[in-house]
């Protein structure tokens, strides 16, 4: 929810079809529908998949009733283009059938295990605990922009909704029609992906 | 009784106060009584709050939007 206000703003001029409005709109938004977009039809359709909408958002913008909010109204649109054009192509793929096949996290999270299913050793020290300072560590946001890139590209639509965005779990849902239980399991792993680049970083100085 | 690993997989689902009453309630035994547990959610709620923390990618510049709205309306326009 975080570009809200200015969603709000322009919601008049967007329905009257003000292009600067909607130029603005793109520049908010254009990023976030293509991660989205990603995790629906991959990398080779999604910049097709994103034309295709914002030529049907420009349409369908003077009937927008704002009974959801602009963010998921958008998103959903991408979802519901994303799912034609691969219907198109007669590959459509459901992310739930998708979600068992990125299991390298979880991996190297159960080796960390005993078979009892206890830690084998204390998780490392940090030598800090605070975001705010973390955040300030130039290298090692370096490396956790290298590590979102290799997110799967749910796992990353995801994070991006429900830790970048804040969105609602049930609207995440929604938007990528997944299951709660399965949304959690991508997000969980997607933190712990970070977490084991900070740990990393804690430890080495490097990534 | 949970185990740690079990924990550990719980833990974001804790987080997002998605455990049953039950689930909840023996997860806060696990970490009442386990210091490597506590470290480990402890360590995942910084990264929680760090991730959301992060700046959004870089909105797209004035030209890209202006290119990709103008071929926008030029399709909308034909249609």
């Amino acid at each position: 929810m975080l570009h809200k206000a200015q969603d709000e703003e322009d919601i008049d001029a967007l329905r009257r079809g003000d292009r600067a409005a909607f130029t603005r709109l793109v520049q908010r938004y254009h990023r976030p529908m293509l991660v989205i977009a990603r995790a629906i039809v991959g990398d080779v359709w999604a910049e097709e998949v994103l034309q295709e909408a914002w030529v049907s958002i420009n349409r369908a913008l003077p009937r927008f009733e704002g009974r959801s909010s602009l963010q998921t109204w958008l998103y959903t649109i991408v979802r519901n283009e994303a799912r034609t054009r691969l219907s198109k192509e007669s590959r459509y793929v459901s992310l739930e059938s998708t979600i068992g096949s990125h299991e390298d996290t979880i991996e190297s999270l159960n080796m960390q295990f005993k078979k009892d299913g206890h830690w084998q050793n204390s998780p490392a020290n940090w030598h800090t605990d605070s975001p705010l300072q973390l955040l300030e560590q130039t290298q090692l946001r370096q490396c956790i922009d290298r590590t979102l890139s290799t997110l799967s590209a749910d796992q990353c639509a995801v994070f991006t909704m429900r830790d970048l965005q804040q969105m609602d779990l049930q609207e995440i849902c929604n938007i990528l029609e997944l299951s709660s239980s399965n949304v959690r399991v991508l997000l969980h792993r997607a933190r712990l992906s970070l977490m084991q680049v900070i740990d990393r970083y804690q430890e080495t100085g490097t990534c | 009784m949970l185990s740690c690993r079990d924990l550990a997989e719980k833990a974001s689902d804790h987080i997002e106060k998605k455990l049953s009453f039950r689930e909840a309630l023996s997860y806060r035994l696990h970490l009442f009584l386990c210091g490597y547990c506590r470290k480990f959610v402890r360590h995942l709620k910084t990264t929680i709050e760090f991730g959301q923390r992060l700046p959004e990618p870089e909105p797209l510049s004035d030209e890209e939007a202006e290119k990709i709205a103008a071929q926008t309306f030029e399709k909308s326009d034909q249609e």
